[in-house]
């Protein structure tokens, strides 16, 4: 039998994972092992031919991003992948050093060495230097370069991480001394003065207020 | 000539560079601003120059050639280094072909990046020797004392664009166990601005006057929620520059007169608040429930991604590098969320190296490995880049996937 299916009792996560197949070999699934717990079953089975587990919702995962350079971990819902967006876009945002754009170099800027005496400075020795000193590109078209997809999916997957959601949901039923992180509470500020937020929050734009007085100045000026 | 070496911190903030000059050990480092900046006359000014005249600090615009993290445009850099260059030498023309340069650039370089950098140090400038590496690498270099073992060491580096949390072990680092938290100097400065903006004066445009009010008011809380309740208390008046007292601003004490005309900031929970975001990163989004993992977090996480055996010995050698560390109580503060983290019969330590300032300290490393014959071993030669290649170069010094 090439595919059998896996009872439903042999692995507590077992609720994503079908089938197994011994032919295939060369497909691997897609998230690292451990976190599911499948790691014992991809080993080899009685035939000594090693055996691969078919995670349907990662493989689906699998093709569906496969041209997202943005899916770095395990498995992302769509949920997760708009909030990584927003993060981003955020941290873009906060990360300008002023409200105006950044300025382009003109074409006929130059520095000056001290010790140069002609006003001539050539721009690049080599081929080669010369391209890249003139490049005006930006970080996005260098990530599209880039071929090796392992080097991107490092550097991407280190930029932010998100307290696992299972993680956190699992928690209460687990003993504690298990979970390797405690549920923390949120801040909560109010956006306009500041001070701690035991409301609700906005049913508009989601930003938490302290007071009625403060949500009656964030309906008139700061909603969105 | 004799050989002579040069160590190069290209941080995104500023260069942090020098030569070595043998044995005085408190020789500090020229420090030049890494950036173009335009001026409201419409001058554009390279690395220090726009400090020349102090009505430039109003309305200025930066270009940088980070973009987010990655040295991504060598057209600003270079005449940035140029400019450097003349400042280190003054009196003779600098000479890269006698030159050993050691060059400190953050980690996880998009590997194209770190190539082009090095095909400008051997090509363009011609470099005659040269070693790249991570900040973090080069800290275990540094003179703790004898109370601290550099075998294990684990690097918090916050400075401009990023914090990042790297362990190193027997001087080289734990690949697995680098973790990066998007909160550093930036973003405190963005968020700082969205709050002033809003409440008092739109100082939008004004990115030093921002950093100023930060390094000179900000702070950690030990105890967030208390000064929070407490915040009356903690309020300080920052005097808003009017260039003619003052060109960058001051916190008036308690005691100083100032004229009628002179714009006061009251700020209050902005203090502590914004740098906050180390530790409760999700005040950073909008929408404030975002799960963000905080410092402490990946601090534990970086420690748990290491052999067993190291575990506790990197908690009881944990280093501040970077200009953000130096805000104030960010030590206690960490200490604090640690132990409550770690298991209880650990070390949670964090080691000093005496008269370096924190944002030197990689450099004043890699001042010490370059006295090292060790050196000699892990250097790459001009000759050898023309015979091997950049791919080769970056084989040499990159990080490793994991």
């Amino acid at each position: 039998m090439l595919v059998e299916e896996v009872p439903k009792t042999s692995s507590s996560n077992s609720s994503t994972i079908y089938f197994t197949s011994s032919i295939n070999l060369s497909a691997r699934s897609v998230h690292r092992g451990g976190a599911t717990g499948d790691e014992d079953s991809v080993g080899s089975n009685k035939k000594g031919r090693a055996k691969v587990n078919y995670n349907v919702n990662l493989l689906m995962n699998a093709q569906t991003q496969i041209n997202d350079e943005s899916n770095t971990g395990p498995l992302k819902s769509a949920q997760q992948v708009q909030l990584e967006r927003l993060v981003s876009r955020r941290l873009v945002e906060l990360n300008k050093e002023s409200a105006t754009a950044s300025f382009e170099i003109p074409k006929n800027f130059a520095y000056n060495s001290i010790h140069s005496n002609s006003n001539k400075s050539r721009l690049g020795q080599t081929p080669t230097t010369k391209r890249i000193l003139a490049a005006r590109r930006n970080l996005n078209s260098y990530f599209e370069e880039e071929r090796n997809l392992m080097s991107i999916n490092t550097i991407l997957g280190v930029n932010f991480q998100f307290i696992d959601f299972a993680e956190v949901e699992a928690a209460p039923k687990i003993k504690r001394a298990k979970v390797d992180k405690i549920y923390r509470p949120r801040l909560r500020l109010c956006c306009i003065c500041g001070s701690q937020s035991h409301y609700s929050r906005c049913s508009n734009c989601g930003l938490y207020y302290c007071s009625v007085q403060c949500n009656n100045i964030h309906m008139e000026s700061r909603c969105t | 000539m004799s050989k002579q070496h040069l160590v190069i911190d290209n941080g995104a903030y500023n260069i942090k560079a020098g030569f070595n000059t043998g044995e005085d050990s408190d020789v500090r480092p020229t420090k030049v601003q890494n950036a173009l900046t335009k001026t409201k006359d419409g001058a554009i000014h390279v690395g220090n120059q726009y400090q020349a005249q102090t009505n430039n600090y109003s309305g200025i615009v930066f270009r940088r050639a980070y973009d987010q993290g990655n040295l991504t445009s060598w057209e600003t850099e270079k005449p940035v280094w140029d400019y450097t260059f003349d400042e280190l030498s003054p009196k003779k023309i600098f000479d890269p072909s006698i030159t050993h340069l050691t060059l400190i650039e953050s980690p996880f370089q998009l590997p194209q990046l770190s190539t082009n950098t090095d095909q400008i140090v051997f090509e363009e400038y011609g470099f005659n020797e040269y070693y790249r590496c991570t900040p973090a690498s080069l800290v275990p270099w540094v003179d703790f004392g004898n109370k601290s073992n550099n075998d294990f060491m684990l690097v918090i580096d916050s400075g401009f664009t990023a914090t990042w949390i790297v362990p190193v072990i027997y001087k080289s680092v734990h690949w697995e166990g680098v973790r990066k938290l998007p909160v550093a100097g930036k973003v405190l400065n963005g968020l700082l601005r969205e709050l002033i903006s809003y409440r008092h004066y739109d100082i939008t445009d004004e990115p030093i006057l921002i950093n100023t009010i930060k390094e000179e008011t900000c702070f950690i809380a030990q105890d967030f929620y208390k000064a929070l309740n407490s915040r009356q208390k903690l309020q300080c008046e920052f005097v808003l520059p009017d260039f003619k007292t003052t060109t960058t601003g001051y916190v008036r004490k308690p005691k100083d007169t100032i004229s009628p005309d002179a714009q006061l900031l009251r700020l209050m929970d902005e203090r502590f608040s914004v740098p906050e975001a180390y530790y409760h990163p999700e005040i950073i989004t909008l929408v404030q429930n975002t799960p963000l993992k905080n410092l402490t977090d990946l601090v534990v996480e970086s420690i748990m991604a290491c052999p067993e055996v190291a575990r506790p010995l990197l908690s009881a050698n944990i280093s501040l590098v970077g200009g953000s560390t130096s805000l104030p109580n960010f030590k206690s503060r960490l200490l604090s969320e640690l132990t409550k983290e770690l298991p209880s019969d650990w070390l949670v330590k964090v080691v000093e190296a005496k008269g370096v300032e924190r944002d030197e300290v990689s450099w004043r490393g890699g001042i010490n490995l370059t006295n090292d014959d060790v050196i000699s071993d892990i250097t790459i030669s001009k000759k050898e880049y023309f015979e091997h290649g950049s791919n080769w170069c970056q084989k040499q010094f990159g990080f490793k996937n994991v």
